[in-house]
């Protein structure tokens, strides 16, 4: 009886030893830990990999996550550079890191009771940066910006020696018989070039038409006010609406009080245009660039105003307002056409062609896309070039 | 070399900007990251150009007496009032209605832009209301199918986003407006993007390679 | 209660517009034009100037210790203090404008702008426009959906109507913007249902605001007769 009493007094002092020790047993370290340098960045970070530590899934102190140590050599003390969930097979270590500089990682797997187990060493690693992306994704823009800017440049070429079809637009066509109609009439030409910035394109685009209507303008010895809206607009269209006059051969008809900057206030703008507009009643308005809310409100009062309008953005919302209050719109694409339609320089037009042939290239990979998606189950050939297009 | 320096600027700038993209070394970051308060700048130095501009014109409106001229001396007041507040020192106070300087709570600079910017913002915001229904009035007189198309359109989506839509119609005309917002509408958006796109692309190009030399005047 | 009576004016006057022109609106127009001019001069002032320029490199515009400090450790000058300073050379080259002998050399620093960003556009455009487009345009004709197992055909024909219908709204659209071919025949016809499916989408955008822009006016409504009249309770 007594040994029985023992036995089972030892055995239970075992079994609670045994659970006990088991609660302290750090979990097991990652393996198959490697670090290389980080490729296509500007360098100072080192990539690490290894396999998971077998204790993530355990039932009792799992880990929690990785802790990623850096040292200079592998017998210098290692310092903590960053951190990965559990459940990580890789991480980036960045905080601290040096170019041109050789270092030595590991990585330490904790579980919740703050007991941890650290890998082998890995390294030397030396972050450096590099000079040009490899990744895929950054190679495809690569090739699509030569190929594109190779249709552009080849068209702009050819236009010099043949002439190239373009088709008419009828807003475009409005232009010359807007500036016609204020001359008539004896009425100014109100020119906005919208609310863009002077880096904008849209903005660009408003320079360009701006350039070309005042060049008529002075030719028809009209009228052209252009209030604009930021300050360095303000300047370029100055020198514009000067250059065109010069180009007319008028110079002296250039009255530069009327080119002039009001506020860089959306709203003040607006009310400031709409005074103009019903104070001196111009016959034709021109709205070309980036605008915003107050689309609507310059054409309807505009329209009040008893004006012919022109209008031309890249803005979806205010391209249907414009088309809903204006008399002509040029959309999207249209008004960055436009200059060249207005100039017919052979290198102008020739741009467009090129955009042209980048629209068939879109169009065709859409399409063939489309069949891929289509095929993909069918044909294996389809599924990569599905898997291709979509960079999966 | 008035115009080949500016000219050189551009070609170098936007290439060097274009090339940037696929160099993820650190010293072109450092320019690009940069650049912005470069741009910032002249930007801001450009306001300046800017406000001679509105004074010159303003005063010599006033000077010659040209009709409205009174308007300008309110609105030369203004800007006088307005800009010089905000380079009043904090500790000087002109009162509790006025407020002190500087432009801070509290500060006339701040005052003038609750009690007069910030309502008549709101105002103008306000008024594209009626403006609206005015152009969907005119609109309403559609005379082509595309116009009908565009009315039919808006008339959907109109019905279709308030409550007074379906209690009319039934709940079909949320589901269509929808429908149209997801399906149609977002298929040509993507033809305009692309075509902007395009567009943007071929713009850049010639002005980066001196093609396009509108913004320098004087045309070619 | 005053502000509130300047602020009530202030919005009555604007609000005249809608009549016609008058000297009331004409009146709150100046005001309004110059309070905002003198905002933003101030606000420029020392939202983009000052933190640019003095307190980077100083008012006697001497490299900050800071800038010292990062060429020493590296021995490189790419700091950003030294941007700061080509940022000023070109903003003094931008106010060069107003002499008029000397004014061209103002074009210096507008063709650093435009052509830094004519350049980031180049790559841009192409990622996020045109790239990111042909992308979104690769949905499948046919899309088969299953519940529990087995095709369901309704389902199954709704999905696939669903994105013919949108690939088509972008192939034609793509059509309309063709600018090398007159649109005459079958490329004229597609160009018309390209057409339409503008159309569809610029009524989609103008609905869509009608009712946000009803809705500021009535926040502004319910200022003047609650905030300031009282009228409502």
């Amino acid at each position: 009886m007594r040994k029985l009493f023992l036995a089972a007094l030892l055995s239970t002092f075992f079994l609670i030893s045994f659970s006990f020790v088991s609660a302290q047993t750090p979990p097991a370290p990652v393996t198959n830990l490697t670090a290389k340098d980080t490729p296509s960045d500007k360098g100072a970070q080192v990539d690490l990999s290894w396999t998971a530590s077998p204790d993530e899934q355990r039932a009792e102190n799992p880990v929690i996550g990785y802790q990623l140590l850096v040292a200079l050599s592998s017998d210098s003390p290692f310092v903590a550079v960053g951190k990965a969930d559990a459940g990580a097979s890789g991480a980036t270590a960045k905080d601290g890191l040096k170019n041109d500089q050789s270092y030595y990682f590991k990585v330490r797997a904790y579980a919740a009771d703050s007991s941890f187990s650290e890998s082998e060493v890995a390294g030397p690693a030396t972050p450096t940066g590099q000079w040009w992306n490899t990744q895929p994704n950054y190679i495809w823009i690569f090739v699509g910006m030569v190929m594109l800017v190779g249709f552009i440049l080849y068209n702009i070429r050819k236009a010099g020696k043949e002439e190239l079809y373009i088709r008419p637009i009828a807003g475009i066509n409005a232009i010359d018989e807007g500036i016609g109609r204020a001359t008539e009439m004896g009425k100014p030409i109100l020119y906005i070039c919208g609310l863009g910035d002077a880096a904008q394109a849209a903005t660009i685009a408003a320079f360009s038409v701006l350039g070309r209507v005042a060049q008529k303008v002075a030719q028809y010895q009209s009228r052209l006010i252009v209030p604009c809206y930021d300050p360095i607009v303000f300047s370029i269209c100055q020198d514009v609406v000067k250059g065109a006059y010069l180009n007319a051969g008028r110079p002296e008809a250039y009255n530069e009080k009327d080119v002039f900057f009001v506020t860089q206030d959306q709203f003040p703008y607006m009310a400031a245009v709409n005074g103009i507009m019903l104070r001196e009643k111009p016959a034709t308005n021109f709205y070309i660039g980036q605008f915003y809310a107050e689309s609507l409100m310059l054409a309807e009062t505009g329209f009040q105003a008893g004006s012919i309008q022109i209008a031309g953005t890249d803005q979806l919302i205010q391209m249907s307002f414009f088309i809903v209050a204006c008399d002509f719109t040029l959309i999207g694409e249209e008004m960055y056409a436009a200059s060249a339609y207005l100039s017919k320089e052979p290198e102008q037009i020739g741009s467009i062609k090129g955009q042209d042939w980048g629209k068939v290239v879109f169009a065709s990979l859409s399409l063939l896309g489309v069949v891929s998606a289509l095929l993909e189950h069918k044909i294996g050939f389809f599924e990569m070039l599905k898997k291709v297009l979509l960079a999966e | 070399m008035r115009k080949e320096i500016p000219l050189a600027i551009m070609l170098v700038t936007g290439v060097f900007m274009a090339v940037q993209f696929f160099v993820p070394h650190e010293i072109p970051s450092l320019i690009y990251t940069n650049l912005n308060k470069t741009v910032q700048v002249v930007g801001a130095v450009a306001l300046v150009l800017g406000i001679v501009s509105i004074l010159s014109i303003h005063l010599a409106k006033i000077g010659k007496k040209q009709p409205g001229f009174g308007y300008s001396y309110f609105l030369i007041v203004f800007f006088v009032l307005m800009a010089s507040s905000g380079f009043l020192p904090k500790s000087l106070n002109l009162g509790s209605f006025l407020g002190h300087g500087g432009n801070e709570e509290g500060s006339f600079f701040l005052n003038m832009y609750n009690y007069v910017l910030n309502p008549v913002q709101s105002t103008m915001f306000a008024l594209l209301a009626f403006f609206i229904a005015s152009a969907a009035y005119r609109a309403f007189r559609a005379r082509s199918i595309i116009a009908t198309l565009l009315l039919l359109t808006a008339i959907i989506v109109m019905l279709g986003r308030v409550p007074i839509g379906p209690a009319i119609f039934g709940d079909w005309i949320a589901e269509l407006a929808d429908w149209i917002m997801a399906v149609p509408n977002a298929g040509a958006k993507r033809a305009i993007i692309v075509g902007v796109g395009m567009g943007i692309l071929s713009l850049s190009l010639k002005m980066v390679l001196g093609i396009e030399r509108a913004w320098l005047g004087g045309g070619r | 209660m005053v502000s509130l009576t300047i602020a009530g004016f202030l919005t009555l006057g604007i609000m005249s517009f809608v009549y016609k022109d008058n000297p009331v609106y004409k009146l709150c127009e100046s005001i309004f034009i110059g309070v905002s001019a003198g905002y933003y001069f101030v606000s420029i002032f020392y939202q983009s100037l000052l933190p640019q320029l003095t307190d980077k490199i100083g008012i006697t515009g001497e490299l900050s210790d800071s800038a010292l400090a990062y060429y020493r450790e590296t021995g490189s000058l790419a700091s950003p203090q030294w941007f700061n300073l080509i940022a000023a050379v070109l903003g003094v080259m931008m106010l060069l404008r107003l002499v008029p002998k000397i004014g061209w050399i103002a074009r210096w620093p507008l063709a650093f702008v435009i052509g830094s960003t004519a350049g980031l556009r180049l790559i841009g455009e192409l990622q996020t426009n045109i790239m990111a487009q042909i992308q979104k345009s690769i949905l499948p004709l046919w899309d088969p959906q299953y519940i529990d197992g087995s095709l369901n055909m309704a389902a199954s024909v709704g999905h696939s109507l669903t994105n013919i219908v949108m690939v088509a709204g972008i192939l034609t659209g793509v059509v309309y913007f063709f600018f090398s071919k007159e649109h005459k025949g079958v490329f004229g016809g597609t160009a018309k249902v390209g057409i339409w499916f503008l159309m569809v989408t610029f009524g989609a955008a103008f609905g869509l605001t009608v009712m946000s822009r009803m809705s500021l006016l009535i926040g502004r409504l319910d200022f003047l007769l609650r905030d300031w009249l009282h009228l409502l309770g």
